[in-house]
């Protein structure tokens, strides 16, 4: 910080600042009154002519009103947090119901042997396989098994083979 | 010359009308000086010295202004530096080239005096002149605000919106500047 230098500035000051000009001086006046007369007159309207006060239900309805504006925008964000996690909740169910299910894929090793033609071997012997063309269940329970023959007609087996 | 110690010398006692003309002969100078110092034309300084006058007139008369009348002159300094800024800004848009620009700058108040003094020291006051001049505005402006306007560090610091050790510096390096630059019979303040 400078310590009192105006001893030290008294050379600087001995040369002061040049004085104003008559005609910019005169200027200057008129717009400095011209200002305060205008603003005299303004601060005197203002005070012969005050607002007319609020009355009591005008005050509760702005009082109310500005509450609401101060409130609308937290309103509206709330409104949007539930509608983008409801949509959210729906996008997530449409994929858990529509999403494809996985291909079977088929089991590796020796495709078992189907039971009735263990059946048919265990009725007709070893080499009843050579001979046979199909092998059909009939009835609505599958109870008759019809086995055409090559050459031969079809054979009625009982339901007691079966 | 010393500011005067009180305003309700010049007729601004608070609560009273204020004296304009007296308040303007006491500081109107000084003023001036500082608007020149801003401002590259006399009409410049004159228009922005008028603008920062009825600015402050309003404010005062219309009950705004709730400080004393002793900080009108800081408020009238600010006013006519916010306005000498948006001045200029304006004026760099508006001017097309750079050589424009160039053309208008030797024309800072070549004829305008803007100290006065004794008969005997008319060559000094013309070598503080051109020094003042041909400093950078930032320094100079500090010399005027603390050599003619009187105010504190503080004051200027507030004013110019910078810390107070930067107005500091700013003020020791000026003065260094003029000490080297004038003749050592005229300034003996080291």
């Amino acid at each position: 910080m400078i310590a009192d230098d105006s001893e030290k500035l008294s050379p600087l000051r001995a040369h002061s600042p040049a004085a104003m000009p008559s005609a910019l001086r005169a200027r200057l006046l008129s717009a400095m009154k011209t200002a305060s007369a205008e603003a005299r007159e303004a601060a005197d309207m203002a005070e012969l002519y005050q607002p007319t006060p609020l009355r009591s239900n005008q005050h509760q309805r702005f009082l109310t009103a500005m509450q609401a504006v101060h409130t609308y925008p937290r309103r509206r964000y709330r409104a949007w947090w539930a509608g983008s996690a409801a949509a959210v909740a729906a996008v997530a169910v449409s994929l858990v119901i529509w999403w494809p299910q996985p291909t079977q894929v088929p089991a590796m090793g020796p495709k078992p042997v189907a039971p009735r033609v263990t059946m048919t071997r265990q009725v007709f012997g070893a080499d009843a396989s050579s001979h046979c063309d199909t092998f059909l269940m009939e009835g609505e329970d599958a109870s008759r098994l019809v086995i055409r023959v090559s050459e031969k007609q079809p054979v009625l087996l009982p339901d007691d083979v079966i | 010359m010393k500011r005067e110690p009180s305003n309700e010398a010049a007729g601004c006692r608070q609560g009273d009308a204020p004296d304009w003309e007296a308040w303007l002969d006491a500081h109107g100078a000084r003023l001036l000086l500082y608007a020149r110092q801003q401002t590259r034309t006399e009409a410049d300084a004159e228009d922005l010295l008028q603008t920062a006058l009825v600015q402050l007139v309003r404010t005062v008369e219309g009950g705004k202004f709730r400080m004393s009348s002793a900080q009108w002159p800081a408020y009238v300094i600010s006013c006519i530096r916010r306005d000498a800024c948006d001045l200029y800004r304006a004026d760099r848009r508006c001017r097309a080239s750079a050589a424009e620009a160039a053309e208008v700058a030797p024309k800072v108040h070549e004829d305008t005096p803007w100290l006065t003094s004794a008969a005997d020291a008319a060559h000094d006051r013309l070598c503080l002149e051109t020094a003042l001049r041909a400093m950078r505005p930032d320094y100079a402006e500090v010399v005027v605000l603390r050599v003619w306007q009187e105010l504190s560090f503080r004051e200027i610091a507030e004013i110019l919106g910078e810390p107070m050790p930067t107005i500091a510096s700013r003020y020791r390096a000026a003065m260094q500047m003029l000490r080297q630059q004038l003749t050592p019979d005229f300034l003996d303040f080291s």
